[in-house]
């Protein structure tokens, strides 16, 4: 058999990036072997915009005003999609791991948390846009809604709704570490907890006015405040962008940061090798 | 000073869970290349140990050095230098063997993975199983798998809890061979947690029993027969264990 190799050998062949690649392999093979967990995986995207989008049709054939509120209730709900599907992709990857009673194997590997972490968002990315992709093709086919008008400002979209997906799913997963199994049912709620806040189809003016104190703590608020401006007038909020991406900075310093507690708090009380089905 | 190097050595290991004492003052030391076993019945404090070895779960006080490192500073150097089994830990039963040993290859960093694991796989005899679904297999088959994986990375300190457990009489002998080769060709040191008490006598070169989080008895199995004179390790657990002794 091979021989024992020493600390220095591995030091060089140990990349963390071949550590997050067994992680996305050991999730790709989970889908690639399962085609349920693939059709879940579009089917509520889809559902959601077929769903909603009907009823803007409906509400524009009553109310007028077509293209500005289907533009802006299509715009949200695809937009909002990327938001949520890294959030719950981010779940899914440390639930699976629970399911299958791997949680020990894992962290008594050479596996580093920052490994984990970059795994969970590389999974999360990779889920939730092949999650979204079908929905938007429906929203073209059937809402005649193409994701693309929204020109170069939607890579920035997206880019900083996933980035808000990251932290705040870094944020359900502490939450899940800490408390355990018991907290499973709090986490898939919480995965939609902060939509509402974040007013991606309707002004944030509508909200009661501590809701507005809320969401203008949320980075996903800026975003759709502006897409629902260049929608109306064709501008891009840029600073609103920006102010985004700034938040997204600070909030994921401290959920990485509870994150990195919850972990230490897992090894305290016992929680990687107690959780399991 | 002996000249004999350890793989483990503890020093006052301490675990509380919410006030209640899981293991107390720790202190032994596992001498390189020995096939060391940790006896003690349930709620010893076997469990606690072994999940404090590989740094799944935080002492809450004492010291731990692995290898010759801190396990608190180096957990994850000393991480890629050993490797660990348990019937209480799964790998994903939805993923093939193949596919979990891919997966821990890369998590070790394991060069040349794919003829590692035709290697391991040809050395376990388990060729047939490697496109199978881990959560298809037998009993037996399981462990010969997730033995596999504990030996992808050619640990030099492996860690086993219960290797023979719900295993035909056939297969546990056939895994005992294993791991005695194993030790034999590479030098590794093995630490296992064990209640088979026949497996023990005939594996190891040191036991150590625990009895409500501490260590109560410690020496080569025919030395502990010699010193609570009885004819096998059965008894010397059972008095143990009933306070006999």
């Amino acid at each position: 058999m091979t021989s024992p190799a020493t600390i220095s050998d591995r030091a060089v062949l140990t990349p963390p990036a071949r550590r997050i690649l067994g992680l996305i392999l050991r999730h790709m093979y989970l889908y690639m072997e399962s085609w349920p967990r693939l059709i879940e995986m579009m089917y509520w995207p889809m559902l959601n915009i077929a769903m909603f989008g009907f009823v803007s049709l409906a509400m524009v054939r009553h109310f007028g005003k077509v293209d500005v509120m289907t533009d802006t209730y299509l715009g949200g709900l695809l937009l909002g999609e990327a938001f949520a599907r890294v959030q719950i992709a981010m779940l899914i990857f440390y639930m699976e791991e629970v399911w299958s009673r791997n949680l020990g194997h894992l962290f008594a590997s050479p596996l580093r948390l920052r490994d984990y972490l970059g795994g969970l968002m590389a999974f999360s990315a990779l889920r939730s846009l092949i999650s979204i992709f079908p929905a938007y093709v429906v929203a073209y086919f059937l809402f005649d809604f193409n994701i693309l008008k929204f020109g170069m400002a939607l890579p920035f979209y997206i880019a900083l709704l996933c980035f808000n997906g990251w932290w705040s799913g870094t944020l359900i997963v502490s939450l899940l570490l800490r408390f355990g199994l018991a907290a499973e049912w709090l986490g898939w709620m919480c995965s939609w907890l902060l939509m509402p806040f974040m007013a991606p189809y309707y002004p944030v003016e509508i909200l009661p006015k501590p809701f507005q104190a809320i969401s203008w703590l949320l980075p996903g608020t800026y975003v759709f405040e502006s897409m629902k401006e260049q929608v109306a007038t064709g501008a891009i909020r840029f600073e609103y962008l920006g102010i985004a991406f700034l938040l997204n900075i600070a909030y994921s310093i401290i959920s990485i940061w509870i994150f990195a507690r919850s972990f230490r708090s897992a090894r305290k009380s016992g929680g990687l090798l107690q959780m399991g089905e | 000073m002996s000249d004999v190097k350890h793989s483990i050595r503890t020093t006052d290991l301490r675990k509380e869970f919410d006030g209640t004492v899981a293991v107390q003052s720790l202190t032994l030391a596992v001498a390189e290349g020995s096939i060391t076993a940790l006896l003690g019945g349930n709620g010893a404090g076997k469990s606690t140990t072994m999940g404090m070895l590989l740094g799944l779960l935080q002492p809450t006080s004492g010291h731990i050095e692995m290898l010759g490192r801190n396990l608190a500073k180096d957990r994850h150097a000393i991480a890629s230098l050993i490797n660990f089994s348990s019937p209480y830990v799964d790998l994903p039963n939805r993923l093939t063997v193949r596919q979990n040993l891919t997966v821990y290859g890369h998590l070790y960093a394991v060069p040349k993975l794919h003829e590692r694991i035709d290697d391991l796989a040809a050395r376990l005899q388990i060729q047939d199983l490697l496109d199978r679904r881990h959560g298809t297999l037998s009993a037996g088959q399981r462990t010969r798998a997730s033995l596999a994986k504990s030996l992808l990375n050619a640990p030099r300190l492996l860690l086993l809890d219960e290797p023979t457990a719900s295993l035909d009489p056939d297969t546990a002998d056939w895994v005992r061979e294993l791991l005695m080769t194993y030790r034999a060709e590479t030098g590794a040191t093995i630490f296992m947690a064990s209640h088979n008490m026949y497996e023990v006598e005939r594996m190891c070169d040191d036991v150590i029993m625990m009895k409500r989080g501490a260590i109560v008895a410690r020496g080569a199995p025919n030395d502990l027969l010699a010193r609570f004179e009885r004819e096998n390790l059965e008894e010397v657990f059972i008095d143990i264990a009933r306070d006999n002794i």
